[in-house]
């Protein structure tokens, strides 16, 4: 195989996986990563080139919706004290682990990611009290409704900030934006509303990927001829999916591709128990 | 509500001009990568594809910014790639950058700290290589 067939393979990969990613609420990085593992990419070249395709994905889709004024530019800086010191973490504990325990560990991030999203949302609350932290550190604020901006007031900072140190761990271990665990930490610990944490957490989700990313370009982790075709593949391919998102049925698609989420999880844990056993 | 408390510019405009800042970014890597890789094509097309079945850690001019921006200037198709990702990287950092401006600006210190600490984080990644010595200048 040569340098353009190569790089028309990826490209064909990423698209999916970016399309993929966008109606699942997923995210790229989890596809493209068992993606190219599955064509024979090393996971630790796999990761640096997911991750730069992540800011990538999450900063085009911020855009929009920092636009829509339901991020909370507070909050969100708050937990990336949390999230970049955690991506830091992550990048640092890669050379710490060996190729078959990344699989493994991704598998099951890949397990817990799907089925948080799959998961009902907890139902619409509005009797929480003020938080005299969340008062001090001034999250409270308000998101647009059809019946006018909606009050909102942000419970366990503690619990949501220690959380997102671990979401922005797996994010720099893995290379992935683990939007799922971002949303769960706000959503469920902070009782911050469904979609301001969603649109919150993507906000978040590229400079949480930027703290590690640096970090795998010195180790050498990003190749260009690889990074490239995965970079503009999941980029475009995202960029359809939320378009298609706009126009389909969500639930029902969303139940097809937790199939392949199944499988390519499977696929993940297995190849890890094979290269762990094969070293001993 | 409390908008109105701080001085310096609404939430409403610092969000639209962060919106702006972050698709800018994403838009000029998206464009810089697609040329150095159109570059990458036409120079290494018929090349045989890169192993990277087992992981070996990229050439030095591929790792650090200072390397990259000196090989991009001799317009070596790869290192126009990496410039193109690490202008996207830089996207976020440029995001954190403007947010200590705007809390400046609204006088909101706690936050400027807590911006600042973020900002730290990044830098301190993107040059950790000089300080442990691997980064190649």
């Amino acid at each position: 195989m040569n340098v353009l067939a190569f790089t028309s393979l990826i490209v064909l990969g990423a698209l999916a996986a970016g399309f993929l990613g966008a109606l699942t609420g997923l995210g790229g990085g989890v596809v493209i990563v068992p993606l190219l593992v599955l064509m024979g990419v090393d996971i630790k070249y796999a990761i640096g080139a997911s991750l730069v395709s992540v800011i990538a994905t999450s900063s085009g889709a911020a855009a929009s919706y920092v636009k829509e004024g339901y991020s909370n530019i507070r909050i969100g800086m708050l937990l990336e004290i949390a999230t970049t010191f955690g991506a830091l973490t992550g990048a640092y504990l890669v050379e710490l682990i060996p190729t078959g325990g990344l699989s493994i560990v991704f598998g099951l991030v890949l397990l817990l990611s799907a089925y948080l999203s799959l998961r009902s949302r907890r139902r619409h609350f509005e009797t929480e009290k003020a938080d005299p932290l969340a008062v001090r550190l001034r999250l409270d604020s308000s998101y647009p409704t059809p019946e006018g901006r909606q009050p909102y007031h942000v419970q366990g900072v503690p619990l949501g900030f220690a959380l997102m140190y671990g979401a922005g761990c797996l994010s720099g271990l893995l290379g992935i934006g683990s939007g799922a665990l971002k949303v769960l930490a706000m959503d469920q610990a902070m009782r911050i509303p469904f979609k301001v944490s969603t649109t919150t957490s993507n906000f978040m989700i590229g400079v949480t990927a930027a703290a590690s990313a640096g970090v795998y370009l010195h180790r050498g982790q990003i190749v260009p001829g690889l990074a490239m075709p995965v970079m503009l593949g999941v980029l475009i391919g995202s960029l359809l999916g939320a378009r298609v998102l706009m126009s389909a049925q969500p639930r029902i698609l969303r139940r097809v591709f937790s199939v392949v989420i199944l499988v390519l999880a499977i696929q993940m844990m297995y190849k890890g128990w094979t290269a762990l056993m094969g070293k001993v | 509500m409390s908008e109105q408390l701080h001085p310096g510019p609404s939430e409403e405009r610092v969000e639209q001009v962060m919106g702006n800042l972050l698709r800018i970014g994403v838009i000029a890597s998206a464009v810089m990568v697609f040329l150095g890789g159109l570059l990458y094509l036409i120079h290494e097309g018929r090349w045989p594809a890169p192993d990277l079945h087992e992981f070996h850690a990229q050439p030095e001019h591929l790792r650090s910014p200072a390397g990259i921006l000196r090989e991009s200037a001799a317009l070596k198709p790869s290192s126009l790639i990496m410039l193109g990702l690490l202008l996207l990287i830089a996207t976020p950092v440029a995001r954190v950058i403007f947010s200590v401006a705007a809390f400046v600006l609204q006088r909101d210190y706690l936050y400027v700290f807590f911006t600042i600490l973020v900002l730290s984080v990044l830098l301190y990644s993107l040059f950790s290589g000089y300080l442990s010595g691997s980064g190649a200048l």
